[in-house]
């Protein structure tokens, strides 16, 4: 292990304990990059060199790929709160989270979220207007969190939402594209708390709640290209400040609607077939057309084993949000709550309720003010 | 003892710290990769192999572990994961950290990832004054330091001493 000071022991004092059970350094990351964010953050008090490799972004970056996915999900009533679920076992716990709202007249809608990073829209209603331009990052694992104010006026109800970390830059982006006579993309970059715009015109927004996919470092939509007039899959790449296209699965027709979701690290894309029959193909190699092979099917309702079809009319439009460490699919039902798909007997198996339910992850990323 | 097993039978001899030799099939060898390592080199197989860093206590319990993941099939992922909480179940802080030790000086990760995994949820809830003693960990923070760093995340601590 690398990367991180060796940690300072006393050598004679403890000598005869320490050959018991002298656990190296690398083990003791090995230990503490498993636990919960909470306990790390109190474990930062044992020791000067604890709380030097528990700050390193390798330690930060090795816990947060052994993480499992959560559930965000907002409560009814006011003010607004918000909910965790543990996608490893979620019934019945609910943890409530800890809001950074200091003014509960601000309405909270949380859009997307990236390596337990929640990007949140503020629309402040205290003369009923809604404005586009605030927003909050927010990191509910460890309590922290940054207000970020767009200098462009966005059409909130006319805009797609991402977030992602730029590894070429090292940094955190929020991107967001809109469309007002032209297609903009407004990008702000957490390291400088500094915006962008950008324009690029060859393409027009296909809104979706659930639309983006952050995969290799950057944020993926379906669009329509004006080039060649069929929907696309697209990125915004952020060095070279433009839109550019991922080949669909060759299965893809013109006329399919499409969607996109990231499932054990690959960009995946599901296409409702008709009748609400859901098939989900994933693309294996990043970039590869070739690569895309399906990864199953999810049937039509009427044809499903789940204990929510009585309650759910079977119209209910599913969305797919993540990949448990089981294997089994989270998916959201009309955006009022959740179950969990299992593509090995095609049961799913729960259904709770809960408004937009948006997958994130707990995190050490920190992200306060003045940072 | 199913055919596959006796079709690959060779066996190898593992000596603990303590100077208690283990005869193990290769096929169980092979969960480790420091074995494999060896094995394919050109370590002949009826040498003894020495492991000075592991007790004959430990060392059973990860042939146990090795034992029950070399011989299992793919398919009974189920029974293997009620297999691995079974094992580190009841285990000591002590039995732990010699798993986890041995785990990572015979590079058998799945071991590795479950017993620190245990070792986290183990210390998780507990007060951190605890886990320094369990670690042996030198406080080297002043009193005013260490209230500093308190301090930026007291809300973590309610509850704690």
């Amino acid at each position: 292990m690398e990367g991180f000071p060796p940690q300072a022991r006393d050598n004679k004092k403890n000598k005869t304990r320490e050959q018991q059970h002298h656990i190296p350094d690398e083990l003791v990351f090995q230990i503490l990059t498993r636990l919960p964010v909470k306990s790390i953050l109190r474990f930062k008090c044992i020791s000067k060199s604890w709380l030097s490799m528990i700050s390193h972004p390798k330690f930060i970056q090795t816990h947060l790929h052994l993480q499992s996915p959560k559930l965000l999900l907002k409560t009814d009533g006011s003010p607004v709160s918000f909910a965790s679920i543990d996608s490893e076992n979620p019934n019945p716990y609910r943890k409530v989270l800890h809001c950074p709202c200091e003014d509960p007249s601000a309405y909270f809608q949380p859009l997307c979220s990236c390596d337990g990073l929640i990007l949140v829209h503020v629309r402040i209603e205290f003369d009923g207007t809604r404005s586009g331009k605030s927003f909050i990052l927010w990191n509910p694992s460890n309590r922290s969190h940054r207000r970020i104010s767009c200098p462009y006026e966005l059409p909130f109800f006319n805009s797609l939402y991402g977030l992602c970390y730029d590894s070429t830059a090292d940094d955190y982006r929020v991107v967001i594209v809109s469309h007002e006579k032209v297609t903009s993309v407004a990008v702000y970059g957490l390291r400088n708390n500094s915006w962008d715009i950008f324009v690029d015109n060859r393409y027009r927004l296909y809104v979706s709640e659930y639309g983006a996919a952050v995969v290799n470092g950057a944020v993926h939509w379906v669009m329509f290209s004006m080039e060649s007039g069929l929907w696309v899959i697209v990125y915004f790449d952020l060095v070279e400040g433009k839109f550019k296209e991922v080949p669909p699965p060759s299965s893809w027709k013109e006329d399919d609607v499409m969607n996109l979701v990231v499932l054990g690290g690959f960009l995946c894309v599901y296409i409702d077939v008709g009748e609400r029959q859901i098939e989900v193909y994933a693309m294996k190699e990043y970039g590869n057309k070739e690569s895309w092979a399906r990864l199953f099917v999810i049937p039509s309702p009427s044809e499903r084993k789940c204990s929510w079809v009585h309650t759910v009319p079977s119209s209910a439009y599913v969305m797919l949000l993540c990949l448990t460490k089981k294997g089994q699919v989270l998916i959201s039902i009309d955006t009022r709550g959740f179950g969990i798909y299992d593509p090995k007997d095609g049961t799913v198996l729960r259904y709770l309720g809960g408004w937009m339910p948006i997958p994130y992850v707990e995190s050490l990323v920190p992200l306060n003010e003045g940072v | 003892m199913a055919s596959s097993i006796e079709n690959n039978n060779e066996k190898l001899t593992l000596k603990s710290s303590d100077g208690e030799e283990f005869l193990v099939e290769k096929h169980v060898a092979l969960q480790s990769t420091l074995l494999q390592n060896m094995l394919d080199s050109d370590c002949s197989s009826a040498d003894v192999i020495p492991l000075p860093k592991i007790d004959a206590r430990t060392l059973a319990l990860v042939l146990g572990y090795c034992k029950k993941h070399a011989d299992a099939s793919s398919s009974k992922q189920g029974e293997l994961n009620s297999f691995d909480s079974e094992f580190l179940k009841d285990m000591d802080m002590g039995a732990l950290f010699n798993l986890v030790l041995a785990a990572n000086f015979m590079e058998i990760k799945g071991l590795l990832d479950i017993a620190a995994q245990k070792i986290a949820d183990t210390i998780k809830d507990k007060p951190h004054q605890e886990v320094r003693e369990i670690f042996h960990v030198e406080n080297d923070y002043t009193p005013e330091e260490e209230a500093a760093v308190r301090e930026e995340n007291r809300w973590a601590f309610e509850g704690f001493p």
